[in-house]
């Protein structure tokens, strides 16, 4: 099942990504298992609906690597992974929301049962979670949305959420 | 200590007053030809004299407890700084098979008419031709708001709302379960949320968006570059899965939902919003008006507002105690201000969470600027105890404010500072389209 998994979203990335830096990015952390925030960065497939990457570039941040992906809408998502290539938090501008079933892994579950419908009835605020073990914070409106999430037990020393 | 059952009740999510036993069982609009039966606020139709002729670009706003069917049920509730307005819609070319419809949320923060499926009379439903794509095949829409997400067909009506109209304007029908539009494909609620497919899930009967867009999607549903605010879908009678192109038609036929304002054949340039003021305690129903075009008619002048042109994502800046928050805007769908403030006291009771109480009413300010720091003014608002001052009957209500992150969020993400119609209130506020010109300035741009 998994493997059937990554087949399809490195299919999906065929038309965005040369073969070489596909290579590239699927060598990066062999040893994560799961995509998804906690997981590994090859995530960035997701869903072409929402989230055809244009261009993936690569930088050093705090001992590991800013994964900066422009997405073809004019959005962006940005991955933060440390040494061991686990994505320790995703920052996510754009007019529509990313893939965040993908993007969050097994956190996007919890976003959901944080924010039921109910949660809506007379107030219209933007989801979030505040768990000691994850933190989402969203924004913005029709159109224009932007969001944070990020593990406080996995980010390295001087993660600064608002510096994202 | 006063009793606020009904702002209490929205934040508690409890059973209000059975006042379902009185109207529960009315529909929440009503059939062809005449005006909704509720109460307040249901004149479709406006009208006024003035100098050269008769004006009737514009329509009344109520804000109120909301339609019937919000305070339904066990999970029944009363809206709270919703605006709403009313309008009308028939079948393609038909004078007879139409519906007026109340209650209709209207949203300055988003753009296209989305009703509730539920809300249809079945006659009018069968009667609203469902958009096809070149395959044949019906068109599904996505659209996402903050929150949550709307899901259903896309199709075509004659819309009216004060004394403009649209003809074979298109529409979303939301929660739809004719063919194939009854399931929602997973790349649609892969944005998080659910589908608010039912009155009280969406706070309305319908929404209509009047925001800074002239359509709901733009290029990127023309092209294939993903998601905007928009996913269009391929429906067979199967299912919704592919995305398909839709393009960017400002008129009929229409591809994209558009602004109806900007489908308007005059006063087509934006919209303003005129809410009187409101008691600290707040009141049971207030009533204003939304003005169609900006400076094309003698009530629609921008007078001494200052113009405010937004960035490509309809973002201004607000500067407030000093941080610079540029992810902000005026909304009328939002029902509270929603900034971070950690300052200012939080209510501590159940269900308050992330509100403010200060303990006296506070006036706050914001420096306001404009894309490039063109437009710049200050204007300053209250802040009052939300817990404690209101009312209990109240359903407007000024100064409310909420803390986005809620309370003891060890990391504040300050970036936005999200007007909402407490701020509104003793206002007229300016909502001026993209691309269309309006008292001299090219929109997208707010003005207050």
């Amino acid at each position: 099942m998994r493997a059937k998994d990554r087949t399809v979203r490195l299919t999906g990335f065929k038309h965005k990504l040369a073969w070489p830096a596909l290579v590239a990015l699927a060598l990066l952390s062999p040893g994560v298992a799961r995509a998804g925030l906690g997981g590994g960065v090859d995530l960035a497939s997701g869903d072409p609906a929402r989230m055809q990457v244009r261009q993936h570039l690569v930088t050093p941040a705090l001992g590991g690597a800013r994964h900066t992906l422009a997405l073809a809408n004019g959005g962006e998502l940005r991955e933060y992974t440390n040494a061991a290539g686990v994505v320790y938090a995703v920052r996510w501008t754009g007019p529509g929301k990313p893939d965040l079933r993908a993007v969050l892994g097994p956190h996007f579950a919890t976003m959901l049962a944080d924010n039921p419908l109910s949660r809506r009835r007379g107030i219209r605020r933007a989801p979030m979670v505040n768990r000691p073990d994850l933190k989402i914070i969203t924004g913005g409106h029709a159109g224009a949305f932007w969001g944070v999430a990020w593990l406080p037990q996995a980010v390295p020393a001087g993660f600064n959420p608002a510096a994202m | 200590m006063p009793r606020h059952i009904g702002l209490r009740a929205l934040v508690l999510g409890l059973i209000t007053l059975a006042l379902a036993a009185c109207g529960g069982g009315s529909p929440a609009t009503s059939g062809s030809g005449s005006t909704s039966s509720t109460s307040s606020g249901s004149s479709s139709s406006s009208s006024s004299s003035s100098g050269g002729g008769t004006l009737t670009n514009f329509a009344q706003v109520v804000i109120d407890a909301g339609p019937a069917a919000l305070n339904v049920g066990p999970n029944g509730y009363t809206a709270s700084n919703t605006p709403y307005v009313t309008i009308t819609v028939c079948a393609p070319g038909s004078t007879t098979n139409c519906q007026t419809i109340d209650h209709v949320l209207l949203d300055t923060g988003s753009v296209g008419l989305r009703i509730e499926a539920g809300v249809l009379n079945a006659s009018l439903l069968s009667a609203l031709p469902i958009q096809t794509d070149p395959a044949g095949n019906g068109v599904g829409e996505c659209y996402e708001y903050v929150d949550n997400y709307v899901f259903g067909s896309v199709r075509s009506g004659d819309f009216t709302i004060g004394g403009e109209s649209v003809p074979a304007m298109a529409l979303q029908v939301i929660g739809d379960t004719t063919g194939g539009f009854g399931t929602v494909p997973n790349s649609c609620s892969s944005g998080n949320g659910s589908n608010m497919n039912t009155v009280q899930a969406l706070g309305a009967n319908a929404i209509i968006g009047v925001g800074l867009g002239a359509i709901d999607c733009g290029s990127s549903c023309s092209n294939t570059k993903g998601s905007g605010g928009a996913i269009y879908y391929d429906c067979p009678s199967s299912g919704c899965n592919s995305v398909v192109i839709r393009g960017e038609s400002l008129t009929a036929p229409f591809q994209q939902l558009p602004n109806p304002v900007a489908a308007f054949a005059t006063d087509n340039n934006g919209t303003i919003l005129s809410l009187p003021s409101v008691p600290p305690a707040g009141q049971v129903s207030v009533t204003g008006t939304i003005y169609f075009g900006i400076g094309t008619q003698t009530n629609n002048g921008l007078g001494t507002a200052t113009i405010i042109p937004t960035d490509d994502n309809g973002y201004i800046t607000a500067t407030y105690n000093g941080t610079a928050l540029t992810n902000s805007f005026f909304d009328s769908g939002s029902n509270y201000l929603y900034f971070v403030d950690t300052t200012i006291a939080q209510c501590t009771e159940t269900g308050f969470s992330g509100f403010y109480c200060p303990p006296q009413t506070l006036t706050l300010s914001a420096a306001i600027t404009g894309a490039n720091g063109q437009g710049s003014i200050t204007p300053s608002f209250p802040l009052e105890d939300a817990y404690n001052t209101p009312s209990a009957t109240a359903n407007a209500i000024p100064g409310i404010g909420v803390n986005p992150n809620t309370q003891n969020f060890s990391n504040p993400i300050k970036n936005s500072f999200d007007f909402g119609v407490p701020f509104f209130f003793g206002r007229k506020v300016y909502t001026a389209i993209a691309g269309r010109n309006a008292a001299g300035t090219t929109g997208p741009w707010f003005g207050i």
